[in-house]
């Protein structure tokens, strides 16, 4: 960004300030909550009106809810990704328009401020969009031999550094091991990393917490839910973490990793008459000692019989408030519609929420991703 | 389709006509329709003759749908015929046509001086246009981003009140706030 050049300081106090006297502070109130961070500090050297509203508390209130307690939600395209922010304010879902996430392509992975990108054409590299600059660079191509089979990736914060790193997955024709490389933010080159993973494992969506990166790793023959992997990511390791010991009796269940009040955890799901969630945390990764932290059961009114995973209504789209709400959506199989629900944990409470997004069929169900920790490093 | 009309008269005295539908796409204007005082003419002293045809212009637009360049009820697949859930090419089509047309009409239609944009945004903002007000303040904060202070005075004819010794003091912090990381 360039400096404020010193010498073109010249004070224009002659000339009859022009501004309209309408340009009240509640609409430069406005205007400043659709800055990127970056911005602001030059916004607030503008003149003292302009400071003093970005200083001010409520102003900050107002910017951090906007962006720290929103999800980013992809409606899949054919040819591209609509991108939405839904944010949450005073229990109350809104989706506002995505003029400051100007991209289509796909969302990969998610950690703070930045976000992974996949275009839909393959081997074109990744992108990393940097939502609070609102720069998007590209990242160096990957020396994965990728294109032949679907790739993994994520993205996350090495708080010990303060670097973010990328990581990506991919398997050769023919091979049972994924192998796996490392791009480290401010370097221009992928590191392969030795250590090889089983292939039969597929990894899930990301997740970064405190210095690990966990994938959620779905066995490929089964289908279900086989074991956490994981990456510390100061050395660049990966090790495996079992779930918990679930037995819900019904039907097929579906899992997802969140981070609720900064612990890795999971959650179970299944929809057969009621709906029951599991959700479980792990305060410590080295252990893997599993806490149960809720278990839910919430009637529904209709009734669907579930036959397997495929068949399932129920899916976990995010959470916001640092684990406190869980957004879900639900497939209505009869009206061929979306429903969506906010659980508030703390209450036990399940309200249906109005988004607005039509979504797609669970076969190319949208990549949804938590961006709930938004911009949390400023 | 109702076409009833609406008579909305600006700050200096001229009147305009706007069907009951577009009308509605303003959050003030629908509770007067929907309060029933609708007798004649709808005053609005806060906004002039130059504006309110551009108001006018986005509400027919955008009948009673307000959002921006977001999804607007599949162009009329209302009759109750089944939503897909599943991918539907042709669909997916008409939608990416639909939402590059209408950012494509938000472009040309946002194509105006600054004195509009203040204007426009404060009809949006009295009328409550929820979309419109998006559009100018995010026209507006365009005009911020990236922009050092003086690039932002300059746009939004604003003069710094600060001393040159405050303005010393808060570059300083500037500096730190640059530290940026780069990925590539």
């Amino acid at each position: 960004m360039a400096k404020t050049d010193k010498s073109k300081k010249q004070k224009k106090a002659s000339e009859p300030k022009q501004t309209a006297p309408y340009f009240a502070p509640q609409i430069v109130f406005n205007i400043l909550l659709w800055l990127p961070i970056a911005s602001l500090l030059n916004a607030s050297l503008v003149c003292k009106e302009w400071y003093r509203i970005i200083c001010d508390p409520n102003f900050l209130k107002a910017y951090h809810l906007d962006l720290g307690s929103a999800l980013l939600l992809q409606e899949p395209k054919l040819s591209y990704y609509e991108t939405y922010l839904v944010t949450m304010k005073r229990g109350l879902l809104s989706k506002i328009a995505s003029a400051r996430l100007c991209f289509t392509e796909k969302i990969v992975g998610s950690c703070n401020e930045y976000t992974l990108l996949k275009p839909q054409v393959e081997n074109s590299g990744l992108f990393v969009a940097n939502h609070a600059t609102q720069k998007i660079h590209k990242l160096p191509g990957c020396p994965l031999s990728l294109g032949e089979y679907p790739n993994y990736y994520g993205i996350g914060f090495n708080p010990n550094t303060k670097e973010y790193k990328v990581v990506c997955f991919g398997k050769t024709n023919g091979s049972d091991y994924m192998n796996c490389a490392v791009l480290t933010q401010g370097s221009r080159t992928w590191t392969p990393i030795n250590q090889s993973l089983d292939g039969n494992i597929i990894p899930g969506r990301s997740i970064s917490i405190k210095g690990f990166l966990h994938w959620h790793g779905k066995n490929i023959s089964t289908g279900y839910f086989e074991k956490i992997i994981s990456m510390d990511l100061n050395n660049e390791e990966f090790f495996g973490t079992i779930g918990p010991n679930i037995c819900l009796q019904y039907g097929p269940c579906a899992y997802d990793l969140l981070e609720i009040e900064g612990c890795l955890s999971l959650i179970e799901y299944e929809v057969s008459c009621q709906i029951q969630f599991e959700i479980f945390s792990l305060k410590d990764i080295s252990d893997g000692k599993w806490e149960k932290l809720f278990s839910i059961y919430m009637e529904t009114k209709e009734y669907s019989p579930i036959l397997s995973l495929d068949d399932l209504d129920l899916y976990y789209i995010g959470s916001l408030y640092n684990g406190k709400y869980l957004l879900f959506k639900q497939r209505k199989r009869w009206m061929k519609k979306m429903d969506y629900f906010v659980v508030d944990l703390e209450h036990r409470e399940m309200k249906p929420v109005e988004i607005g997004i039509k979504m797609l069929s669970s076969a190319c169900s949208a990549r949804f991703i938590d961006a709930s920790t938004f911009c949390s490093s400023y | 389709m109702s076409s009833t009309k609406i008579f909305l008269k600006s700050s200096d005295d001229k009147t305009f006509e706007i069907d009951e539908t577009a009308a509605r796409a303003s959050e003030t204007l629908k509770n007067i329709i929907d309060g029933g005082c609708l007798d004649g003419v709808i005053p609005l002293p806060n906004v002039s003759s130059n504006i309110l045809p551009k108001v006018i212009e986005y509400c027919k637009k955008h009948g009673g749908d307000n959002g921006s360049s977001k999804k607007i009820a599949n162009g009329g697949v209302d009759k109750d015929k089944e939503i897909l859930p599943d991918y539907d090419e042709e669909e997916d089509k008409r939608e990416k046509v639909r939402v590059d047309e209408l950012k494509k009409w938000e472009e040309e239609y946002m194509d105006f001086d600054q004195q509009v944009l203040y204007d426009l945004m404060l009809a949006a903002n009295y009328l409550h246009i929820k979309g419109l007000l998006d559009l100018t303040v995010e026209k507006a904060a365009s005009m911020i981003r990236g922009r050092t202070p003086d690039q932002i005075r300059e746009n939004f004819n604003i003069n710094s009140d600060f001393t040159p010794e405050e303005e010393e003091e808060m570059i300083l912090i500037e500096d730190e706030w640059d530290d940026e990381w780069a990925f590539d």
